[in-house]
C-alpha cells in the first residue's frame, strides 16, 4: 500500500511538472497573467508530492519491506537504522528520486523567495525548472522505478555495499545533489534571461545567492567524499582523479567561475554573455556527471550498477537540455549588451583571469575524463590517470591562486599597480617566514611541492593582510579596528574566510604530499615501528562483534620520547550480507598532522603454533587536517556571503523598482 | 537577427562531444582501458593454497596458451555465481585457467569449497596480503583478466555472466584462436 502511494505520488508529480513546464512559459509568451500565476502552486504541489513519494520509499526501507524490489536489493534487516535510511539514496533508483525531490525543492524555494521577481521572469524560470523535472521524473518512472514489487517477497534483503556504510558517505550524495541540482536554478535563470533578452545587475543579484548556495553544498559534498575515501578505503589517499570524482569537480570549478563572473555583471554590467554561458555550462556539467556515473561509459572504482538503456536516456536528455539551451544562446546572446570597459589591471581584470584559469582547468579535467572514450572511438586504448592531471591541472591552479591573492587588493575599473607593493609587502614577509618555518620543521622537499606550499601560504598571508588593511589594523586604535571589523559587510567576510580556507586546503595538500612518511610491514603483536619522531607498537589484535559485522581490532600504542601520546584502533570488518571485507583506518589528529594506521590480515609465512603476523601500514601526514578545516571554512565563507543583507533586502527593493518600470 | 560566430562555438563543441558520447555508449566499456591494458603482467610469486601443490608466478602467465586469471575468495558470494563458467572454460584445451585466492578467512574452507564444487584452476596462487591484488589494481573480488601473448588484454570486474560470456569473452577467445 505504501509503495503504491509513493508510486502514485510520483506519477502525479510528473503530471504537475508537465503542466508547470507548459502553462507558465506559454503564459509568459502571451502575457497571460492567469497562466503565469499557476507556476507557484504547481511548483509547491510538485515538491509536496515528491516529498510524499520519498518518505514512502524511506518508510519501506525502515520497515524492511522486501516485497519492494529496490529495498530487497539494497537493504537488510540487520543494518543499523542510519544505513537503512541512507540506503534509500545509496542505489540508482533512489538517488534519481532524490535528484527529482531536490529539484522540486529548489523550484518551491524559487516560488517562495522569488515573490518579488517580475512575473514573466518568474514564470519562465519555473517553467524551465519544470522542463528539467519532466526529464528526471520520466527517467525515474520509465527506466528506474523504485516502487516495483516482487512476488513472492523474499524473507531477507541483499544488503548495502559495506563500503557505503559510513556516516561520511551517508551525507555525501545528498550534499552533492543539493549542489548539482542547485545549479539548475542558475541554469533556469540564464535561460529565462535569454528568453527575455535581458541581463543586468539585478539579474546577477538574483542568480548569485542560488549559485552560492549550490557552490557551498558542492564544496561540502566533495569534501565529504574525499574524507570518506581517506577514512574508509584505507589507501591513505584523498583524491584519485577517478571519473566519478572528476564528475563532481567539474561543476564545482564552473560554479566557482560563475560565482565570480556574476560579481562583475552585478558591479559593472559587463561579461554578460560569458556569465550566462557559464550558468548553462555549470549545470550541463552536473548533467554530464550524472551521465558518467549512471551510464557506465567510463571505468571507475565506484561500483555503481550501470545500465546502457539508462545511459541512452540520460544522453538524449542531455542533448535536448544542453543542445537546446546552447542553440538559444547562439541566437540570443548577441542581444545582451555589454556594459562598462575596464583596464587589464583591475578587480574585473583579476576576476577575468580567475575565470580564464578556472575555465581552462574545467576543460582539462573534462578532456582527461572523456579522453579514454574519445581515443576508444578511434581505436586506441588508453587510460588517463593522476600523472596527466597533476601535470596539467596543478600548473593552472598555481597562477589562479596567485591572482586570487592579488585580486582583492585591486580597485574596480582601473587598479593601481604601482601602489600594490606598498600594500602587499607584509604578505611577502609572512610568506617568507611561513615557508622558512615549514622547511625548518619538516626539512626540504621537491621544488614543485615547495612551490605548491608557497602558493598556499601566500594566499593565506594576502587574505590576512587585505583584511588587516580593511579594518585599519595597527593604523587606528584596536577598538577602532574592532568596530570596523564588525561593520564590514558579511560578503567581505565571506570572501576572506573562503579564500583563507582555500589557502589552508592548498597548504594541507602540499604539506601532506611533501612530507608524508610511511611504514609498511608485517608485524607480530608486540613489535614496534619508527615513524619520524614516533614509535608505534602493535600491542594486540582482538576479534570483536559489531552491529552487523565481526571485526579484528588492532591496538597500536604511539610513543614520543618514551611517553605514550595516543592509542590507535584500526579495524578489519567482515560483513556477512553481502560478504565483504572492509578496512577502517584509525586516525589520530595531532597538531603536526595525522597519524594514520591500517591493519590487514596476513596468512603468508605464518608458522603453525606461533603467533600470527599482521600486515601493518602506518602513515604520518603532516597538516592534512588543514585540508578538511579549509574546506569547512570555504563552506562557512559561502554561507556568510549568502547571509549578506545586500543579497536579501537589496533584491526586494530593486525588484520592486524594476517591476514598476516594466 | 545578427548571430555572431563565437556565440555558435559552444553549441558546435557540444554537438561534437555529444556525438562522441553517443559513440562511447555503443562501445564496449569492457574494452576501454585499465592501467594494465596491453602491459606485461606485474611481477609476482605466490605460494600455493594447498601445500602439496605448486603456487603461481607471473612466469606462468607468459606461456603460449591464452590465460584466464581469476581473482576469487571462498567468502565471496558472486564468486560462486560465476563458478560454473570457469568450470566450463577449464575444460577447453586452448586456454589455461589460473586463480588467485585473495584474503581467505580460512584456507581449509577455500580448499573444501573447491573440492566440493570442483576446481577450475590449473594453478592457484594464495595472496593473503593482498599485495598482488593491489598490483593488479583490483576494486574487489571477483575479477577476471585475460592474458594473451604476454600482455593483459581484458579485465572483467564483477562475476562473469551470460552477457559477458556470449558477447565478449567467447567471441574474443574465438578471435584470438585465428
Amino acid at each position: 500500500m505504501i509503495a503504491e502511494i509513493g508510486h502514485f505520488a510520483l506519477i502525479i508529480a510528473l503530471m504537475l511538472a508537465v503542466a508547470q513546464s507548459m502553462a507558465p512559459l506559454y503564459g509568459a509568451w502571451r502575457r497571460n497573467a492567469t497562466l503565469m500565476a499557476l507556476c507557484s502552486p504547481l511548483a509547491w504541489g510538485q515538491f509536496l508530492l515528491l516529498g510524499v513519494s520519498f518518505l514512502c520509499l524511506t518508510y519501506l526501507y525502515v520497515v524492511s519491506d522486501f516485497s519492494v524490489q529496490n529495498v530487497f536489493l539494497n537493504s537488510h534487516t540487520q543494518k543499523p537504522l542510519l544505513y537503512k535510511v541512507s540506503g534509500v539514496w545509496g542505489n540508482h533508483e533512489g538517488s534519481i528520486l532524490l535528484w527529482a525531490l531536490i529539484l522540486a525543492f529548489f523550484g518551491a524555494a524559487v516560488a517562495m523567495f522569488g515573490r518579488r521577481l517580475p512575473q514573466t521572469f518568474k514564470a519562465r524560470v519555473l517553467g524551465v525548472q519544470a522542463l528539467i523535472g519532466v526529464g528526471f521524473l520520466s527517467f525515474s518512472l520509465f527506466t528506474s522505478n523504485p516502487f516495483i514489487r516482487l512476488n513472492p517477497a523474499p524473507l531477507e534483503g541483499q544488503g548495502l555495499n559495506p563500503l557505503l556504510q559510513d556516516p561520511g558517505l551517508a551525507f555525501h550524495p545528498p550534499m552533492l545533489y543539493l549542489g548539482y541540482v542547485g545549479l539548475s536554478i542558475a541554469f533556469s535563470f540564464a535561460i529565462a534571461a535569454l528568453l527575455e533578452g535581458r541581463v543586468n545587475a539585478l539579474w546577477a543579484r538574483w542568480v548569485r545567492p542560488w549559485t552560492l548556495a549550490a557552490w557551498c553544498f558542492l564544496t561540502a559534498g566533495i569534501a565529504l567524499g574525499s574524507w570518506w575515501a581517506y577514512f574508509e578505503l584505507g589507501w591513505g589517499g584523498w583524491w584519485f582523479w577517478d571519473p566519478v570524482e572528476n564528475a563532481s569537480l567539474m561543476p564545482w570549478l564552473a560554479a566557482t567561475a560563475l560565482l565570480h563572473s556574476a560579481i562583475v555583471v552585478e558591479k559593472r554590467e559587463t561579461l554578460k554573455s560569458w556569465t550566462v554561458l557559464l550558468a548553462i555550462v555549470a549545470f550541463s556539467l552536473s548533467l554530464l556527471g550524472t551521465f558518467i556515473v549512471r551510464s557506465g561509459v567510463l571505468n571507475s572504482v565506484h561500483a555503481f550498477a550501470s545500465d546502457p538503456t539508462r545511459g541512452v536516456y540520460i544522453l538524449g536528455f542531455l542533448f535536448v537540455v544542453v543542445g537546446g539551451s546552447l542553440v538559444l544562446y547562439a541566437v540570443r546572446a548577441s542581444t545582451l549588451q555589454a556594459g562598462g570597459m575596464f583596464a587589464a589591471v583591475s578587480r574585473e581584470g583579476g576576476l577575468v583571469w580567475n575565470n580564464l584559469f578556472l575555465a581552462a582547468a574545467t576543460g582539462t579535467v573534462l578532456f582527461g575524463t572523456l579522453f579514454p572514450m574519445l581515443a576508444d572511438a578511434f581505436g586506441y586504448k588508453v587510460s588517463v590517470a593522476a600523472p596527466y592531471f597533476n601535470a596539467v591541472f596543478v600548473p593552472l591552479m598555481i597562477p589562479l591562486l596567485l591572482v586570487m591573492a592579488v585580486g582583492p587588493f585591486l580597485a574596480w575599473k582601473r587598479g593601481n599597480i604601482a601602489a600594490l607593493p606598498g600594500r602587499i609587502w607584509p604578505a611577502v614577509v609572512l610568506l617568507l617566514v611561513g615557508l622558512g618555518l615549514a622547511i625548518w620543521w619538516q626539512g626540504a622537499a621537491a621544488p614543485l611541492e615547495i612551490l605548491g606550499l608557497a602558493t598556499g601560504i601566500w594566499l593565506l598571508a594576502s587574505v590576512l593582510v587585505e583584511l588587516a588593511g580593511r579594518i585599519n589594523l595597527f593604523r587606528t586604535s584596536l577598538g577602532g579596528s574592532m568596530k570596523r571589523a564588525v561593520d564590514l559587510p558579511r560578503g567581505a567576510w565571506g570572501m576572506s574566510v573562503a579564500h583563507a580556507g582555500m589557502g589552508l586546503v592548498v597548504i594541507g595538500m602540499a604539506a601532506s604530499i611533501s612530507w608524508e612518511r610511511e611504514v609498511i610491514s608485517l608485524k607480530y603483536p608486540g613489535d614496534s615501528s619508527t615513524l619520524g619522531a614516533y614509535e608505534i607498537t602493535l600491542q594486540d589484535v582482538a576479534l570483536k562483534q559489531g552491529p552487523n559485522y565481526r571485526y579484528h581490532e588492532g591496538t597500536f600504542i604511539v610513543r614520543r620520547d618514551g611517553a605514550v601520546i595516543a592509542t590507535l584502533y584500526p579495524e578489519i570488518r567482515n560483513y556477512t550480507d553481502p560478504v565483504t571485507q572492509t578496512t577502517e583506518a584509525a586516525i589520530y589528529p595531532l597538531i603536526s598532522g595525522d597519524l594514520y594506521a591500517v591493519i590487514a590480515e596476513s596468512g603468508a609465512n605464518n608458522i603453525p603454533g606461533e603467533p600470527k603476523r599482521w600486515g601493518v601500514r602506518l602513515y604520518h601526514k603532516p597538516l592534512i587536517g588543514w585540508m578538511w578545516l579549509g574546506a569547512f571554512m570555504m563552506f562557512v565563507g559561502g554561507g556568510l556571503s549568502l547571509s549578506d543583507r545586500r543579497l536579501r533586502v537589496g533584491v526586494a527593493q530593486k525588484a520592486k523598482q524594476a517591476e514598476a518600470s516594466v | 537577427m545578427k548571430i555572431k560566430p563565437y556565440y555558435i562555438l559552444p553549441i558546435v563543441v557540444f554537438i561534437g562531444m555529444a556525438i562522441f558520447l553517443f559513440v562511447g555508449l555503443g562501445l564496449n566499456p569492457r574494452e576501454t582501458a585499465f592501467p594494465l591494458y596491453e602491459q606485461s603482467p606485474p611481477d609476482f610469486a605466490l605460494g600455493p593454497l594447498h601445500e602439496e601443490q605448486p603456487g603461481l608466478t607471473d612466469e606462468d602467465l607468459l606461456g603460449d596458451k591464452t590465460v584466464i586469471l581469476n581473482f576469487f575468495a571462498s567468502w565471496c558470494a558472486p564468486c560462486r555465481e560465476e563458478h560454473p563458467y570457469l568450470m566450463a572454460l577449464s575444460e577447453r584445451d586452448d586456454i589455461s585457467v589460473y586463480g588467485i585466492d585473495y584474503r581467505e578467512v580460512s584456507r581449509e574452507k577455500a580448499i573444501a569449497w573447491l573440492y566440493r564444487d570442483g576446481n577450475p584452476f590449473a594453478l592457484i596462487g594464495y595472496d593473503q596480503d593482498a599485495r598482488v591484488v593491489m598490483e593488479w589494481g583490483l576494486a574487489g573480488v571477483p575479477e577476471t583478466f585475460i592474458v594473451h601473448n604476454g600482455k593483459v588484454i581484458r579485465r572483467y570486474q564483477g562475476p562473469l555472466n551470460v552477457p559477458i560470456m556470449q558477447h565478449d569473452l567467447l567471441p574474443l577467445l574465438e578471435a584470438l584462436e585465428k
